[in-house]
């Protein structure tokens, strides 16, 4: 059914309203939560409820992800105001969660969920639990496309302004300011201007962008439009990696619904606006998220970044004007439209406004995404929602992707803040946190992902290509213990140099690791060179697995796993000859009497 | 006081600063067009004037601001701006050219170009490890003449990252190489070879072999055929490859 005006759209808002049922029980079903059994959840869920011919009176819906990964599969039982939270969810639990949802008389939230959400200001993630992101209905029940309605009864100017004055910045890393970004091509003149949606996210370990896109993709979809009538484009492209398959999915049903509905099309809702949009699928290519590569790899070249200027602004896709944000940005525009440039420039800081998702990984209790205002520590965001480190002591944090940098105990009370993050050497990049204890060897931790970069890297650049390869040689033979102490000063040069010569971002941020690692753990290093030591008893060269007989019971369990044959249990040792290094002993021994030297 | 524009019949202009030095300049020119027509030497490794722009040794870094903001940026493909100021000289320019040649030097110890550059730049050694066997600095110089002059786009870039290599499509000899070997010509680091006998000629490493044509007079081999029938054909010089140059002018 096409909405033709605001007038009918209201009037339509008023029907759903209408519709609701009394108990909305949903299934949190993104990709983390399909893996872990959602859809047998969802499918016993829905049994018990047909059984008892609950239809009338229960809405069963997949959701999007409800950000609490470690507990997947969750569900959110809605009963007009209260609200009940289940994790760990098993298909057998169904005849007691729809029972107790019918009795439920007052909320419950998990301690663990109490946690992890503490401290944490969910606005873009939280409808993730309440709207079925293949019903473009349920997203207008939460008010979904109210700004559109708003923003067309505005002048494209007006809208600019107000973006620029809520102070939103670019949450694909490099934090530009969106409203000067929208000006700059609104003020191209061009027959033809296009927009584009950066959902590219090819940060390992990141999916911040993943959960939107598969969760509530009629909120990037609105801010797309919003954008484009302030800009003056009449076409949006979405670029989604192929390896959202997901994502890609419930776009493609989102945008031929918001087709049927009248929101995508021509003359949308009465304005005279004319938008279409479509999908791209990346071909899984790290720098095609950079803005010119990924430009490139859309008009049929290689994803090869290209010298600024021209701007994207000026001459973007097949040269004319173009506006490219990323997903988390474009996901900003309806509430800015919708509460205010006040509301959005009252949470964060001086200069970073608004909320960021994180999605916070490694040695932390609790994993997951978290949307926290610009301002919270990453103390707060480690010990307070991540609830500290697992076991064991931490001991750097790598914010900011595979480029970013390692933040030591000492910086834990630097504020999310574009500015701040960056004067401690890492970068805000797209939101990735990835949490460190002290089994983890920075020296190794730099290796990783400068190998991960120099195969990442589109290669045009000598400085990006060869200096990325040559800083990994370098890195290989500390960890191997055949540094030199030159070697420290060989790095920072490199890594200097690589920044400053290398044409796009990818090897403008590229040594980060190495150069913060440096910076804050430069006594690690040194114990490779000097002691020919690792610390963190990770490099496997530089360490020695052992027998410790006073703990040893002598049962053989490592014997059993050493693939090698080399434990000679009757003389509680570990021939140095045959032994690999695989850790399979350490790992297995209960008694703890497997020890690195 | 401003210096006199080189172009005469400009229709952009544009003032710019470079070294110093107000110019007026054509807005279609980059920082390395300026800099040569005025004889301030930037060095360059990838760049050849028949070629577009390509930025990929590094080599030609040079200093700007542009609105107050400072930016390191390459001169070959860098167009030239209203305000723009350029430094060619600075000492954190020249630091980088020093690096990037030593990295070049790891990369193909053997080419005298790069001997020849890095000891112009004040290098004699490099501490990066050296590579063996590969000397290929990837600066693409072969794939663009061959696309852009030759016409035949019989190599390419494929992969990326270090696996990044110039070559035929799937490593196979191509189909449309004509062995006319100027890929090899403009290499400057000699990993490109032609090779010419009994009749034939092969282009190393692409694995292509040409047949050569005969001069009819005194029957020595001396143009590849497949470049014979594309001048013959593309510039309609029916017959001009009947006899060698030498016969051709009664010199034979
Ligand atoms: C190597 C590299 C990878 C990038 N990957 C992404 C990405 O996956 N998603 C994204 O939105 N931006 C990415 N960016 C940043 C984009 O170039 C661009 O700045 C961004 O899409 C602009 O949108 P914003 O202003 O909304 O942040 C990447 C940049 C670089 C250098
Ligand atoms: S810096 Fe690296 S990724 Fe970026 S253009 Fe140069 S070689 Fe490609
Ligand atoms: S010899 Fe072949 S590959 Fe080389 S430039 Fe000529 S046509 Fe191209």
């Amino acid at each position: 059914m096409k909405i033709k005006n605001v007038k009918e759209f209201e009037e339509f808002k008023r029907n759903i309203a209408k519709r609701k049922k009394d108990i909305v029980i949903s299934v949190s079903s993104g990709t983390c939560g399909l893996a872990k059994g959602a859809e047998e959840v969802f499918e016993a869920l829905k049994k018990e409820i047909e059984i008892n011919g609950l239809e009338k009176k229960i809405e069963i819906k997949a959701t999007g992800c409800h950000g609490f990964c470690q507990y997947e599969p969750t569900v959110v039982i809605k009963k007009n105001d209260l609200e009940v939270i289940l994790i760990n969810v098993n298909e057998k639990d169904s005849k007691k969660i729809i029972e107790s949802a019918l009795r439920r008389k007052k909320s419950y939230t998990p301690k663990e969920i109490k946690e992890f959400v503490s401290k944490q200001k969910r606005i873009l993630l939280e409808n993730n639990k309440y709207v079925d992101p293949k019903n473009i209905e349920d997203y207008i029940a939460i008010g979904g496309y109210t700004s559109l309605s708003k923003a067309l009864n505005m002048e494209g100017k007006e809208i600019v302004e107000i973006v620029k004055k809520s102070g939103l910045r670019g949450r694909g890393g490099a934090g530009f300011p969106t409203g000067k970004k929208w000006d700059m091509c609104r003020n191209q003149k061009s027959d033809k201007k296009y927009i584009i949606c950066n959902a590219d996210e090819g940060d390992p370990g990141a999916y911040m962008n993943r959960a939107l896109l598969e969760g509530n993709p009629h909120l990037i979809i609105e801010g797309m439009i919003i954008g484009a009538y302030a800009i003056g484009a009449d076409e949006g492209i979405i670029y989604v990696r192929s390896e959202y398959p997901l994502a890609v999915k419930n776009l493609e049903i989102a945008i031929k619904q918001a087709e049927e509905y009248g929101f995508l099309g021509e003359n949308i809702l009465s304005s005279g606006f004319n938008f279409k949009l479509k999908i791209f699928e990346g071909a899984g290519a790290f720098v095609c998220g950079e803005e010119t590569a990924l430009i490139s790899s859309i008009e049929g070249f290689a994803g090869e970044p290209r010298l600024r200027p021209p701007y994207p602004a000026e001459k973007g896709l097949y040269g004319k004007p173009t506006n490219i944000n990323n997903v988390e940005t474009w996901a900003n525009v309806p509430f800015i439209i919708a509460y205010g440039w006040k509301w959005f420039s009252s949470i964060g800081t001086g200069k970073s406004k608004g909320t960021k998702i994180f999605s916070l990984v490694g040695k932390v209790k609790n994993t997951g995404l978290v949307e926290v205002p610009f301002g919270t520590t990453l103390r707060e965001v480690i010990y307070e929602i991540g609830g500290g480190i697992k076991d064991g002591k931490f001991k750097a944090v790598q914010i900011g992707g595979p480029s970013g940098g390692c933040i030591p105990e000492k910086s834990l009370d630097k504020k999310l803040d574009y500015e701040e993050i960056s004067e401690s050497g890492a970068i805000m990049g797209s939101g990735g946190l990835i949490v460190m204890d002290e089994k983890t060897c920075v020296v190794d931790v730099a290796k990783y992902f400068t190998n991960f970069l120099r195969y990442e890297s589109c290669g045009k650049c000598n400085s990006c290509r060869e200096g990325l390869n040559q800083m990994y040689a370098i890195l290989d033979r500390i960890t191997k213990g055949k540094g030199k102490l030159e070697d420290l000063t060989l790095l920072e040069e490199l890594g200097e140099y690589i920044k400053k010569a290398s044409l796009c971002g990818l090897g403008k941020t590229a040594p980060n690791p190495v150069l913060t690692t440096l910076k804050y753990f430069k006594n690690e290093y040194l114990a490779h060179i000097k002691e020919k030591k690792c610390p963190a008893g990770v490099c496997k060269e530089l360490i020695e697995y052992s027998i410790e007989k006073e703990k040893c019971v002598g049962c053989g369990k490592c014997n059993e796993v050493c693939s090698t044959g080399a434990i000679d249990l009757e003389n509680y040792k570990i021939e140095k000859e045959k032994c690999i290094k695989c850790g399979a002993c350490y790992e297995v021994c209960k008694k703890g009497a497997i020890t690195i030297k | 006081m401003q210096e006199r524009c080189y172009y005469d019949k400009m229709k952009d202009k544009v003032e710019i600063k470079i070294d110093g030095k107000e110019l007026i300049v054509p807005s279609s020119a980059t920082i390395l067009d300026v800099a040569n027509e005025i004889g301030i030497y930037i060095p360059t490794l990838c760049h050849n004037d028949a070629l577009k722009p390509y930025a990929s040794c590094r080599m030609c870094l040079v200093e700007i601001y542009t609105n107050g903001r400072k930016r390191i940026v390459t001169a070959c493909n860098y167009k030239v701006e209203n305000g723009l100021e350029v430094y060619t000289t600075t000492k954190e320019v020249e630091k980088l050219r020093k690096i990037n040649i030593e990295i070049l030097l790891a990369k193909a110890p053997d080419s005298k170009k790069i001997q020849d550059l890095a000891f112009k730049l004040g290098v004699s050694e490099t501490r990066f490890k050296k590579e063996k066997g590969n000397s290929c600095i990837l600066c693409g110089l072969c794939a663009r003449i061959c696309e852009e002059i030759v016409g035949a786009s019989a190599i390419n870039f494929y992969d990326r990252g270090n696996k990044r290599k110039i070559g035929p499509p799937f490593g196979e000899p191509s189909e449309d190489c004509i062995g006319c070997g100027m890929c090899a010509y403009v290499c400057p680091t000699n990993t490109i070879e032609i090779i010419e006998k009994d009749g034939k000629r092969i282009i190393e490493p692409w694995g292509k072999e040409v047949k050569m044509k005969k001069c009819e007079k005194c029957g020595n081999y001396f143009i590849p055929q497949p470049l014979a029938n594309k001048l013959e054909k593309e510039f309609g010089l029916k017959d001009a490859f009947k006899y060698c140059p030498k016969c051709k002018n009664g010199k034979g």
